[in-house]
């Protein structure tokens, strides 16, 4: 498990209020046409397990009362990779009276994957360079 | 036996999207269903009124990732009845062609994601795998693989070319073929036939009790599709067939959309021929000046009926957009249907009424809501 190379990334995925978009984008990486198992990542349905925290939406009040004890135990341990114009800025619902986001408000965010919905290529970019700064942590940390 | 309390969700695995259902069971039955939503509201109606016109267009689309042309389609249409203005034939085609492509994909998606909770892993890869036809031909038509931005009010923004239309026809064509072996193959499936026949059954008074629409209404026997019975755009001239079953369990729910995506592949055939055989090029018609007027707008995406209102002023700022979505109409059925029905076939009941939890958070219920969010802020 420690060589970063043949390790697993597990992934959780937090849906935080949009419209679907993103989140069906996202679950269409695991398909042999995007393979994003061929670079170690794989989704988990722990948080504490995860590797990589990743968020859609613009996180509504209803939808962060769920997930805060899942951010407040992310800090500092975990990459945080915002995907979708909702979690970078806003995107269209800028302005709603039930957004508390954007994601980097909440929780300091590590990527940023733009797009309405981004292209599933475009996550699996954002998703390696969240896999390459873990690399270079664990690194440092061995060093 | 004691009752048990099982809560499900909001996140959870099997559930698409985020929605909260308390179960009460004995001996390993349900004997009290129900159900919390309202984590997806984004106020989008109070939005609507901050924005123009045309810029509503975008936001109608961004209701729903699934639906977003049936949105952007009925809202069009909203407007363009209370303005008075008729779209172009060719416009009516390509909004037929759009509207049909992605009933395929929306049913494609709950279909795999009921097989999922069913626990048919490999189906639920198969029907996966095929949806990318149709994703891929929207990327390739549109330029976009989710929100298509093709309708604007009086007409569309693009027009479609011969040889990439004949090119994705050929494809449907592969996608069609796979749906017919699927249908064969898991009709007279054991494994499948005893999670699905005679689980969380509809019946035609129930049906109309709870007012449940589209293809969970068809399935319950009732025979209404607003594009036979009330046609819009191009429908009047394309020749296709109202599919119903009479037994309105899990099963008929599944067959039902399974046979309408063949129904889509036939309707998008003839609305292509007759999109390259017109001869009026124009794409959209124009229109100047906009005065007090309200106008409805009735769509069936591919859940069921979706109903748009706009009251519009002197200004291009509307009044009121109010919206009516198909899931608003076909959840409360569940608190019915999941009694006294097995614990580990619930998720299966769920994901069979196709609920769109982006689509059905139109409200929200606060109470005592305002000094709650200041505790939690503080």
């Amino acid at each position: 498990m420690k060589n970063p190379e043949t390790r697993k990334i597990f992934i959780y995925h937090i849906l935080g209020g949009s419209c679907n978009g993103c989140d069906i984008e996202v679950k269409v990486l695991s398909l042999p046409k995007f393979n994003m198992a061929k670079y170690g990542f794989e989704f988990t349905y722990d948080p504490e397990k995860a590797d990589i925290l990743l968020i859609t939406g613009i996180l509504t009040q209803k939808c962060l009362d769920q997930v805060s004890d899942v951010l407040k135990q992310a800090l500092n341990k975990q990459i945080v990779v915002a995907v979708g114009d909702c979690a970078v800025t806003g995107g269209i619902f800028f302005g709603s009276y039930t957004m508390k986001g954007p994601v980097n408000k909440v929780i300091p965010v590590d990527v940023y994957v733009s797009g309405c919905p981004p292209n599933p290529r475009l996550i699996l970019q954002g998703l390696l360079k969240a896999s390459n700064m873990i690399k270079n942590r664990e690194e440092k940390r061995d060093s | 036996m004691t009752e048990e309390k099982i809560v499900i969700g909001p996140f959870y695995p099997a559930l698409e999207e985020p929605i909260q259902f308390h179960l009460t069971v004995k001996n390993g039955k349900i004997v009290d269903a129900s159900f919390k939503i309202g984590f997806h509201h984004r106020g989008i109606e109070k939005l609507a009124l901050k924005r123009n016109i045309w810029e509503n267009i975008l936001l109608v689309e961004r209701i729903c990732g699934i639906c977003s042309n049936a949105h952007t389609l009925c809202y069009c249409r909203a407007v363009e009845k209370a303005l008075n203005i008729e779209v172009p034939p060719k416009a009516k085609h390509i909004r037929v062609i759009v509207s049909e492509l992605e009933r395929i994909h929306s049913h494609m998606l709950i279909l795999g994601a009921l097989m999922h909770s069913l626990n048919f892993h490999s189906l639920f890869n198969d029907i996966m795998i095929n949806r990318e036809i149709v994703m891929e031909a929207f990327e390739l038509l549109c330029g976009n693989r989710v929100h298509y931005g093709i309708n604007t009010i009086g007409g569309v923004r693009r027009n479609f070319p011969e040889k990439l239309l004949r090119n994705i026809l050929e494809n449907l064509r592969k996608l069609e073929s796979f749906i017919q072996t699927t249908i064969t193959n898991i009709e007279n499936k054991k494994e499948f036939c005893e999670k699905t026949e005679n689980v969380g059954v509809i019946s035609k008074s129930l049906a109309k009790k709870f007012d449940v629409v589209g293809p969970v209404a068809r399935a319950s026997g009732i025979s209404f599709d607003l594009r036979k019975y009330h046609p819009y755009e191009s429908y009047a001239d394309i020749d296709f067939d109202v599919i119903t079953r009479a037994d309105g369990d899990v099963k008929a729910r599944t067959l039902i959309r399974f046979e309408e995506i063949i129904q889509s592949i036939k309707i998008i055939n003839q609305a292509t021929d007759k999109l390259l055989s017109e001869k009026n090029v124009s794409l959209y018609s124009e229109f100047h000046g906009i005065s007090p007027c309200e106008g409805i707008g009735r769509v069936e995406a591919p859940r069921g009926e979706l109903f748009y209102y706009v009251s519009l002023t002197n200004t291009s700022i509307p009044k009121r957009v109010k919206m009516r979505t198909p899931t608003f109409a076909n959840i409360p059925v569940l608190s019915e249907i999941l009694l006294n029905e097995k614990v580990e076939l619930a998720l299966g009941i769920i994901n069979s009424i196709d609920p769109c939890i982006a689509c059905l958070d139109r409200s929200l219920i606060i109470k005592n809501g305002r000094k709650k969010n200041e505790k939690s802020r503080n």
